[in-house]
């Protein structure tokens, strides 16, 4: 059994991250592995911080930086995390576990990142920041590449799946020619 | 002389370009007479007699337009207005160049202007503004607008720029905007659940209270005044009767109007423009709507009957971040026959991980159509995007 955590997903929704977790449950699923809710962070094998408004980040940005301890302690342990967006800036911005990243307008569009472990990682961001779109330590990933990443990124969602107790995704051919179709279309960012 | 330079060119240029593209939308001719005559629009709207309303907010914006300006035109004014598809500075400008005099005059009496947000701002500082309706803030375009706070600082802007406003107060985003004008409220009634409400973008602020003027419950809308007015309307879903009710509250602002044609006109409202619409093409009765962010895609979700088919689903160019496809709840929907536009891989794909069966993808709008045509049933229904549904409909000979 794998068990994940969603910090208040019904607000940190902005742009369907959590996506990513029908992801993890549809393979998972078919892989007979149970992916199941927990309501405490400190008792999850996966974790998502996923993107939110101001609204959203206004009232509960406190609450989400009192998780910075453990979610340090996940980085530092390479703990299957994702860590999205806006909730990304924001302990970028508050934390030193995580690597300050330069800051200027904000710029919304597709990027393929080319990254080390999971090769070219496509997503769309909204953000302003202007390096370190993509920060990895083990299998936590702190990105503004916001949306279904894991959907878009088989290379990834198998590091993913196997972090989370499962093998890699077995897709059915029409969806994976759907996903290459999506992936062709994007331009690569280095 | 700059404004008949502006006019005349821009008018011979929408005549070439129609040439070309018979019943299709260009923005050159907009773009090319305000560059000649910047004033262009400004002077024509202030020349109107009865003045200019601007209708703005993520959603609901045609709805409202089309409302107001049928109930203005059954009082006898010449209204002049735009298209959905013409709400930013050179489609206003091309609605102008299609609409008025080789000197930009325009024989109407009142404009009321379907605005984008965004660019609303801008216009508003420009323009004499007699009365701003307001009508929500969805999570919408986060791509254009990154937040809704920025949407919210928008519209603030444009209602300030009016003489008065007329805003939803059922959205707390709206309701706790600070104005130094009269306002006056519309909203749905406490206690009308009859269908699916629309979801306002977050707040977590205190709700304040303004006094509702036109309010939607009941089967009807009623007006609390000095004496409280009921009018029954044609059946409606909730954010339509939501429109109407924006509609109805400007329409007391703008003029002293007759009870017994307003209850004529909601008595016998006809579909706006691809909501809900019903065409004929080929033989085949096709039921459109259209679909333009996360609150509208699960409403007309929502509103979906199990014989709604063969189902046809598109996104278009205009979804530039389909992310938000996958905050749209699809479990109601079993199977969608065709899937077509340009986004149409992410949309199957979404299709796909909800449990929902996808039949072909075909990105070619125009040859998604033809295909969708061809399916057998009684039921054929379209949900697409703006940018889908402009191809679409000049394939089927619909364009206006």
């Amino acid at each position: 059994m794998t068990r994940f955590f969603s910090f208040h997903k019904e607000y940190f929704d902005n742009n369907g991250d959590q996506g990513n977790l029908s992801v993890l449950k549809f393979f998972l699923g078919q892989q007979s592995v149970s992916f199941d809710e927990v309501s405490e962070l400190a008792s999850a094998d996966f974790v998502l911080v996923g993107d939110a408004s101001r609204a959203a980040l206004r009232e509960y940005g406190k609450e989400l930086l009192d998780l910075a301890p453990a979610l340090q302690a996940r980085h530092a342990n390479g703990l299957p995390t994702l860590v999205i967006g806006s909730s990304y800036e924001l302990l970028a911005s508050e934390v030193d576990w995580l690597e300050t990243p330069k800051r200027g307008s904000v710029v919304s569009e597709f990027r393929t990142l080319v990254t080390d472990e999971a090769g070219p990682v496509l997503g769309y961001r909204n953000s302003s920041i202007l390096d370190l779109d993509f920060v990895r330590s083990g299998d936590f990933i702190a990105t503004t590449l916001f949306g279904p990443i894991l959907a878009k990124n088989p290379t990834l969602l198998d590091q993913m799946l196997l972090a989370c107790g499962g093998t890699s995704a077995d897709w059915e051919p029409k969806m994976k020619n759907w996903v290459e179709s999506i992936r062709e279309l994007a331009p690569t960012h280095h | 002389m700059r404004a008949i330079l502006a006019v005349l060119i821009g008018k011979f240029l929408r005549f070439l370009v129609r040439l070309v593209r018979p019943g299709g939308g260009s923005a050159l001719p907009g773009v090319v007479a305000n560059k000649l005559d910047p004033n262009l629009l400004s002077n024509a709207l202030r020349a109107l007699d009865h003045g200019l309303v601007v209708v703005s907010g993520s959603a609901g914006k045609s709805s409202t337009t089309s409302y107001l300006v049928t109930l203005l035109e059954t009082h006898g004014l010449r209204v002049f207005t735009n298209s959905s598809t013409a709400n930013i500075r050179q489609g206003l400008v091309a609605s102008v160049l299609k609409q008025s005099n080789w000197r930009g005059q325009l024989d109407c009496d009142i404009a009321v202007l379907e605005l984008d947000e965004g660019h609303g701002a801008v216009l508003a500082r420009e323009l004499e503004v007699r009365l701003a309706v307001l009508t929500n803030v969805l999570s919408d375009q986060l791509d254009r607008f990154s937040d809704p706070d920025d949407v919210i600082a928008m519209l603030k802007q444009i209602g300030s720029a009016a003489k008065a406003v007329v805003l939803n107060v059922d959205d707390k985003n709206l309701a706790q905007l600070e104005f130094e004008i009269p306002v006056f409220g519309f909203g749905v009634s406490r206690g009308t659940v009859n269908t699916p409400k629309a979801v306002y973008a977050l707040n977590f602020g205190s709700h304040p209270t303004i006094p509702v003027f036109a309010e939607v419950g009941h089967g009807g809308i009623v007006l609390h005044s000095e004496a409280e007015t009921r009018f029954e309307t044609t059946s409606l879903p909730e954010h339509q009767a939501l429109n109407l009710s924006a509609a109805v509250a400007a329409l007391y602002q703008l003029i002293e109007p007759s009870e017994s044609i307003i209850r004529a006109v909601l008595m016998e409202l006809k579909p706006v423009f691809a909501r809900n619409e019903r065409v004929e093409v080929a033989g085949v009765d096709v039921t459109i709507r259209l679909v333009q962010n996360p609150t509208s895609f699960q409403l007309n979700l929502d509103e979906l009957l199990p014989d709604q088919t063969p189902l046809m689903f598109m996104a278009g160019r205009d979804i530039h971040d389909p992310s938000w496809l996958w905050t749209v709840d699809f479990s109601r929907v079993k199977r969608v026959d065709i899937v077509g536009g340009f986004n149409a891989h992410e949309l199957s794909l979404r299709l796909a991980f909800a449990g929902v069966e996808v039949g072909a993808v075909i990105q070619d709008a125009s040859a998604a159509a033809d295909s969708f045509l061809a399916l057998s049933g009684t039921g054929h229904t379209v949900l697409f995007s703006a940018d889908a549904m402009r191809r679409v409909r000049r394939h089927w000979g619909l364009a206006k």
